[in-house]
């Protein structure tokens, strides 16, 4: 995972997608956005942070690989706050959710929404 | 060094996690923390406390109660982190934990109970039960 990452805040976190994902940005009155992605899919951001390529990111341990959400690449810290890194056209295998219930991987070259949803 | 794997005794860290005590070998763990901030990490598992940074960089941090199957203890607030070495790579991760307490010798020879998860087997430890914990179990546990 190298290159421009694309920060925004979700829920409270920090998320960094890939600059190259990103086909368009629509800003909402809320002071959010939608970012729509180059295969189609789209997220939505509460704020919109930084287009920065001084991430660091780093792969997710693999003793954890089974357990963090599908999506997930790697992780990394900016402003003092961690960063989850999401993939592009990422493979994600299946990963088990809060409930203990199994999770379905995204469809192939989807990105997965910061809540865990495709 | 001591085979993680080896019968001979070994220090370990006592550390309480809801109303369980276990033992993290020494040799695993990096660095004792007060609670860290944690992070939400959605559509993770449910041993996942969250996602946290420390020193500039990001710390995934389990649940020790979780992974230990322990009943729950009166609070949920995890005021200590445990940085520890774990998996057959020994990669930095923390552990959220209740309490950490004394550093003990723990004889694995005198173990008993059945491996589960990160749990090797259980020691008496003065008058407490104490689950042993074998970090490099994490992530190839059944």
């Amino acid at each position: 995972v190298s290159g421009r990452w694309l920060l925004l805040r979700r829920a409270g976190a920090l998320w960094g997608l890939p600059a190259q994902a990103v086909r368009a940005l629509r800003r909402d009155s809320a002071g959010g956005a939608t970012i729509e992605c180059c295969d189609s899919s789209s997220l939505q951001a509460d704020e919109l942070l930084e287009l920065t390529a001084i991430l660091r990111p780093q792969p997710v341990p693999e003793c954890v690989a089974g357990t963090v959400g599908a999506g997930i690449t790697g992780f990394s810290a900016w402003g003092g706050a961690p960063v989850t890194l999401l993939g592009w056209g990422t493979q994600a295998t299946g990963s088990r959710a809060n409930d203990g219930s199994t999770t379905g991987a995204p469809p192939a070259g989807r990105v997965p929404q910061p809540d865990g949803e495709a | 060094m001591p085979d993680s794997h080896g019968a001979e005794p070994r220090k370990a860290l006592l550390a309480r996690a809801g109303d369980c005590w276990c033992a993290i070998p020494l040799e695993d763990l990096r660095r004792v923390l007060p609670a860290v901030k944690l992070y939400p990490l959605p559509g993770s598992g449910w041993e996942i406390a969250g996602l946290a940074e420390v020193d500039g960089e990001p710390l995934v941090v389990l649940s020790l109660e979780r992974l230990l199957g322990a009943p729950a203890g009166a609070g949920s607030d995890y005021p200590v982190t445990l940085v520890v070495a774990a998996g057959a790579r020994r990669e930095a991760v923390g552990l959220a934990a209740d309490e950490a307490g004394e550093i003990v010798h723990v004889d694995r020879r005198s173990a008993t109970g059945t491996a589960r998860g990160i749990v090797s087997g259980e020691v008496a430890v003065g008058q407490r039960v104490v689950r042993m914990v074998e970090l490099a179990r994490l992530g190839q546990e059944p």
